[in-house]
């Protein structure tokens, strides 16, 4: 750029059209990204200022505790003659119908927008734990042979192809899958063979029936274990990249195997990085609602997962009689369909009247659940961030 | 040495009793099983039954589909079991049991700025089966007219194209909505819309119900609206236990006063 | 396991090494642990190919199943019925033109009578929703035995009166009225009670002014009347024949289906009891088969009863197309507006050509045969480029793919149309433009769009975007947008809005590692040219970067077809072709998509009908354009890659 020479001062700034262009095209650039940053601002506050009164309340300890232990319930709106609301359950609308005598009006009753959220925030996080359980052993195990075993070759042409096909894979579709292959198909131990079974292996004392484990939380974290499992393998083969070369080849030197390199030069090294990347994979895991629709959800269900009605102990009952039942009531707990926080949003989206009292249901499960999305996410950055300023190589 | 073995049988046969009361599963229909199923359900509770429920309200047709598949103790349907779905649970080994528990009248209902507040049988017939296609036709504002209808699996889907119009296809430009509250949702926001309802729907935000054929639904005419239809409950074979206990819950005076509270017609009115 | 010694010295590699050869069932454990892991790695690969199993296995039945309900369609007769039926259908529409004519002719004379007579009553409505809570106090106290005490009674009227006065102040009276009519209609209002059923005595006068105009406006338009009920009732005496035949071919089909049902049922039953070995379970089962039995349906027979009608069937057909070509000719030119003269043109050319329609068809119904086969490839053909999906239905059932295919891609469009430039821009400008501090506000941000589920932006769009989009397009002076003002808060533009948003994150992070990777050297050639920033940014780093961005908007593209909770929320869910004939205004109607429609119907319906392998189907199909989407975007960045310096 040549200052012009009619200038006197040669630090003033260009006058030219050239300039002026470039100052246009630069803030029209600049105008352009932020309004992607307002519109993100814009929602985040909308549901903030709309769902923080009901998650949190002014008074000690300040959470609304109510709504984040309670089950979902639903609401009665009592109106007396004077046109005043007051809200209560199932349980408490008879007393004061009985109390308000003649003065009583109306009662309305709203679905699911009485009580709170707890059911679905538990389902959630059985979800979250069996998909990212099952999802982490496979995915880190692919990521270790990919970074520390394969050799180029056709092999590894396929694996990372079907990686990144994998992760385009629509939700629904993976949603259909789960329904074919966990709720439909899966095999389970049997004493009857139900007649859907395609295939049943009798092994004496009892049968490998292949029929299906029904919807219920294995299924859907299954299902949502493939969903993640692309986020997973290239986020742990990242943080394995990421370890130097030189501790391989210091650790080979030294005549390790390659698995006592991977065990003792490698793995501790990168599993920070690792299980800090995997946060994001729950991000995923606990926002997916296609595919539990078929797999795993509920609409509504009174009973967390492990309230069953079970036989009560006997008094002189053995530790073993003791040990089986507390075995099969926690087993127990993977195999019933529970309520999840993104179909119970679903839920109260599609099915409930918008007025004042279902709002206030939607906002709540809405903020806190973004809430949590959002803090694991961050998190996730966070602590990756500090991460690499620790293994600073 | 005897008494233990006396408790041991107690608590034993203790726990046979309260395994066999564990859960209902109720599955079917939405106009049912959003809000008087629960509510009949959390009465039921409250007045000592020993029992939890699991419900699900996806449509009609999922009761067959359910009690077919021996996943669901009771199905809920707005509507009168099909052949062929009787079929279908022959053909897994179930024979179903019908209740009728209550009567719904189905409610048109349009926005409450629209002037038009009453349509007769054939009208109705040609807006839902996009003949009719603007306002103007039927007497109000110029203005397509949005219909709004519930999901292909719904009762009230089915039994509105028996009652209203005459075995005729819903027209190519309906929308096919989740419940019966997001019809109510749309129609209280759109001014050209018009839709169905539950009759204990058709109270909402926005909404005005049009009479049919100078016909309002209402309790006391339930036999005269032309609309109005019996609600059912399903259940596999005779039930028994607390299945039974539910389902003669429904069926008695407490169950009726539910019943009139969630917008429904009691037996006793409609009979 | 055993170390292995050897008699002769051991290499002195083992020794420097001290390897001891540890197996596992002779087996090398270093290899196993490779296998191991390599096994994992197959996971990937194996997943795709379940995927493709499951969906396969639940979905490729449907072709069989489609083509058998279709070969039933034909042989009940219900496709014979069709023949006549599907053309008779545009009579409809054309009455509907027909009827917004007339009724936009009456209004010319009839309108200023009917908007006083409505704003009235909206006016009265509006009083009565504001006193209803006394006068329900004051209704449930007169109906109440023994009666209250009267005084008692007199409060509540006194409150009645009192709520209804200050309500009907407090309205707003449009300009229809006149002072003295509004200060009457307040009066009356305000004199509103229970008890009185009559109407308020001016509400009556504006409702016998109406029908005063109404009528004078009926015999102005007398010909224009006339000849919109000869056009309905037309139909009528064919409708009745085919109405006939349509409930005898029905019938036929239902118990066609019951007998198939039963029949299958009981050859599993009897397959079942073959395998039984217990005697009693088999004596069971078997008497189960003996029960589930149902007559055959002759088929020739019935569908004989209803083709023996063809020749009445086309004399009627003859007859209607008789009637309407002369309600054509009789359509008078007169009509009340502008709009409705063009109306009524349109109707009176399109009616010879409706005749025409309708001649053919019946000319048709004798080449028609009950026992020609369906073949499988127009049983494809009916599913891939079938224009119907009718589910539960009590006539037939068609699963037609192509309404569902076009809502998906005018959603997808509408989405890429919006996130590409928005993406791309943020990109380039936080690539090459923005500050360090700048980075750390814009990036996290949009990185953090993507932590959004999308369960939350569906109810965002049904509880905030779609009454702000409908706000906005009432405000007036927008009126110019084609679509403006819209009707439905659910519709395509909403969806693609939302989808947009949630595609924006994926576009911008590849848009970036693409021109990230530009090589440095193409940009220190670009300034030492003297170029400025901004000719170095659209004339080298873009260009070259290009493939990159490419990719990313497939990539974008992609999970944007893929997407399922918001466009179940939000697309409006109406399965049908959109209107492309309202011009670029399409994209504020209501749409179904691809995904919409598993998630929304895939939990009611029963395992292994037809229904539920349709939806199959249409999963293999998304899962198809899934791989194609990913396949084209890596060819993309394969194709235009620059020559890496």
């Amino acid at each position: 750029m040549t200052p012009s020479p009619s200038n006197d001062n040669p630090f003033a700034g260009d006058n030219s059209g050239i300039q002026k262009r470039e100052t246009a095209a630069r803030w029209a650039l600049r105008v352009g990204s932020y309004i992607v940053v307002l519109i993100t601002l814009a929602i985040m506050l909308h549901i903030f200022t709309k769902g923080a009164p009901v998650a949190f309340q002014s008074k000690w300890p300040f959470v609304n505790t109510k709504f984040l232990t309670e089950l979902p319930a639903t609401l009665h709106v009592i109106e007396d003659q004077q046109g005043n609301h007051i809200e209560t359950d199932v349980n408490g609308a008879d007393a004061i119908k009985k109390q308000l005598g003649d003065n009583f009006r109306a009662e309305k009753t709203i679905s699911y927008s009485g009580g709170g959220i707890l059911g679905p925030i538990i389902g959630t996080a059985l979800l979250v734990i069996v998909s990212v359980g099952v999802a982490l052993f496979l995915g880190v195990a692919c990521a270790i042979y990919l970074s520390e075993y394969a050799k180029h070759g056709k092999f590894l042409e396929m694996v990372r192809l079907a990686i990144l096909n994998l992760a385009g894979v629509p939700s629904v579709v993976f949603g259909l899958f789960g329904l074919g292959a966990f709720v439909l198909t899966a095999p389970k131990f049997v004493s009857v063979v139900a007649e859907r079974s395609v295939l049943a292996i009798p092994l004496g004392f009892t049968t490998l029936s292949f029929e299906g484990w029904d919807t219920c939380v294995l299924s859907g974290g299954f299902t949502l274990a493939f969903v993640i499992l692309p986020v997973i393998i290239t986020a742990s083969e990242q943080c394995l990249q990421a370890v130097p070369q030189g501790f391989r080849e210091t650790s080979m030197a030294l005549g390790a195997t390659r698995w006592q390199t991977i065990r003792y030069s490698v793995l501790p090294f990168a599993t920070p990085g690792i299980l800090t990347s995997s946060i994001l994979g729950i991000a995923r895991a606990a926002g997916e609602t296609a595919p539990i629709m078929f797999t795993a959800a509920l609409a509504f269900k009174d009973k967390l997962p492990w309230q069953k009605d079970m036989p009560p102990l006997p008094v002189d009952a053995s530790i073993f009689a003791h040990w089986e039942q507390s075995v099969s009531r926690f087993l127990g707990i993977f195999t019933e369909s529970v309520q999840a926080l993104p179909y119970h949003i679903y839920t109260l989206a599609a099915k409930i009247p918008q007025n004042e009292y279902a709002e206030r249901a939607q906002y709540g499960s809405v903020f806190v659940f973004l809430v949590l999305v959002a803090s694991l996410a961050a998190s996730s950055v966070m602590l990756r961030k500090r991460l690499r300023a620790k293994y600073r190589w | 040495m005897k008494t233990a073995i006396l408790t041991l049988a107690a608590t034993f046969a203790a726990a046979i009793s309260l395994q066999a009361q564990t859960t209902l599963r109720i599955r079917g229909s939405d106009t049912l099983g959003a809000k008087l199923v629960p509510q009949l359900a959390e009465a039921f509770k409250k007045q000592g039954g020993k029992v939890s429920f699991d419900i699900a309200a996806e449509g009609s047709s999922t009761a067959f589909t359910n009690l077919a598949s021996g996943t669901a103790e009771i199905g809920m349907s707005s509507r009168k079991v099909k052949a062929d779905e009787r079929t279908l649970c022959r053909s897994k080994g179930v024979s179903l049991t019908e209740y009728e528990v209550a009567w719904d009248m189905i409610s048109v209902v349009v926005n409450k700025n629209n002037p038009v507040s009453d349509l007769s049988k054939k009208q109705l017939l040609q807006i839902f089966a996009g003949d009719i296609k603007d306002w103007s036709e039927v007497g109000g504002t110029p203005g397509p007219i949005s219909v709004y209808t519930r999901n292909t699996s719904s009762g009230t889907y089915k039994d509105f194209i028996g009652l209203a119009m005459k075995g005729r296809e819903y027209g190519k430009n309906s929308q096919k909505m989740a419940g019966n509250e997001q019809i109510a949702a749309e129609v209280g926001s759109n001014p050209n819309g018009i839709g169905y309802v539950g009759y204990a729907y058709s109270g909402a935000k926005g909404l005005k119900v049009a009479s049919i054929a100078g016909s309002l639904p209402n309790p006391a005419t339930v036999k005269s609206y032309p609309l109005s239809r019996p609600t059912f409950l399903y259940t596999s074979g005779e039930p028994a236990g607390t299945t039974k206990e539910f389902i003669d819950f429904c069926l008695s005076p407490a169950g009726d006063a539910i019943v009139s509270k969630a917008g429904f017609v009691p037996l006793s009115i409609a009979k | 396991m055993n170390s292995s010694q050897t008699p002769s010295r051991p290499p002195l590699r083992s020794v420097l090494l001290r390897s001891r050869k540890h197996t596992i069932l002779g087996f090398d454990p270093q290899k196993l642990i490779k296998y191991f892991f390599g096994s994992n790695a197959s996971v990937a690969i194996i997943v795709l190919v379940l995927i493709m199993v499951f969906l396969m296995r639940e979905g490729v039945d449907f072709l069989p199943t489609y083509q058998r309900e279709l070969q039933t369609y034909r042989r009940a007769g219900l496709e014979f019925c069709d023949i006549i039926d599907q053309p008779l259908q545009r009579n409809q529409a054309l009455s509907s033109s027909l009827r917004q004519a007339l009724s936009a002719s009456l209004e010319t004379l009839s309108k200023t009578a009917r908007d006083r007579r409505d704003a009235a009553f909206q006016l009265k409505r509006q009083v009565e929703d504001k006193t209803a809570r006394p006068r329900e106090s004051l209704t449930q106290a007169l109906e109440k035995t023994p009666p209250p005490a009267p005084d008692q009674i007199e409060v509540l009227r006194r409150e009645l009166k009192e709520a209804a006065t200050s309500a009907a102040k407090s309205l707003e009276y449009p300009d229809l009225f006149t002072a003295a009519e509004r200060e009457q209609l307040q009066r009356e209002f305000a004199a509103l009670t229970p008890e009185s059923t009559d109407m308020p005595p001016l509400l009556q006068a504006l409702v016998a002014e109406f029908s005063a105009k109404d009528r004078e406006a009926r015999t102005k338009f007398a010909a224009l009347v006339t000849a919109q009920e000869e056009f309905e009732e037309a139909t009528e005496p064919l409708q009745e024949v085919l109405d006939e035949l349509k409930a005898k071919a029905l019938e036929t089909k239902e118990k066609a289906v019951e007998f198939e049902a039963l029949e299958t049922n009981r050859l599993r039953l009897l397959e079942a009891a073959a395998k039984e070995t217990d005697a009693e379970e088999k004596a069971s089962l078997t008497k189960e088969a003996e029960a589930s039995v149902a007559e055959p349906v002759n088929m020739e027979e019935r569908t004989k009863e209803i083709t023996e009608r063809t020749a009445e069937l086309r004399e009627q057909v003859e007859k209607y197309a008789g009637v309407v070509e002369k309600a054509a000719a009789e359509l008078p030119q007169e009509a009340g507006t502008e709009a409705a003269r063009r109306l009524i043109n349109e109707v009176r050319a399109d009616i010879p050509a409706h005749a025409r329609e309708m001649r053919a068809a019946a000319a048709r119904l004798d080449g028609w045969r009950w026992d020609k086969p369906v073949s499988i490839f127009s049983v494809i053909g009916a599913f891939f480029f079938g224009t119907q999906w009718i589910t539960n239905s009590s006539w037939q059932d068609f699963f037609g793919f192509v309404p569902l295919l076009t809502g998906s891609l005018v959603i997808a469009a509408i989405a890429i149309v919006i996130a590409t430039p928005v993406s791309v821009v943020a990109a380039i400008y936080t690539n090459q433009f923005a500050s360090d501090r700048e980075k750390e506000i814009i990036k996290p941000i949009i990185e953090f769009i993507q932590a959004i589920p999308s369960v939350v932006l569906g109810f965002i769009g049904i509880s905030l975007v779609g009454n702000l989009i409908k706000d906005v397009s009432e405000w007036s002076w927008l009126q110019w947008v084609p679509g403006f003002p819209i009707q439905e808060r659910l519709n395509m533009f909403n969806a693609g809005c939302l989808l947009a948003f949630m595609a924006v994150p994926t576009m911008f992070s590849l848009s970036e590692d693409a021109l990230n990777n530009v090589p440095r050297a193409y940009i220190d050639a670009s300034d030492a040219l003297g170029a400025t920033k901004l000719q170095t940014v659209f004339r080298v780093i873009v260009p070259a970067g290009i493939s990159g961005i490419l990719s990313a908007i497939l990539l974008g593209l992609g999970r944007v077809v893929g997407e399922t909770m918001v466009v179940l929320l939000v697309a409006g869910n109406r399965i049908a072709i959109p209107d492309f004939s309202a011009g670029p205004g399409v994209i504020f109607h209501p749409a179904h998509t691809l995904t919409g429609i598993i998630a929304q119907e895939l939990g009611e319906v029963s395992r292994g009908s037809s229904h539920w392998q349709a939806l199959f189907m249409v999963g293999i199909v998304l899962f198809a354009i899934s791989l194609l989407v990913n396949w084209c975007a890596r060819a993309v960045a394969r194709r235009f890659e620059p020559h890496k310096a």
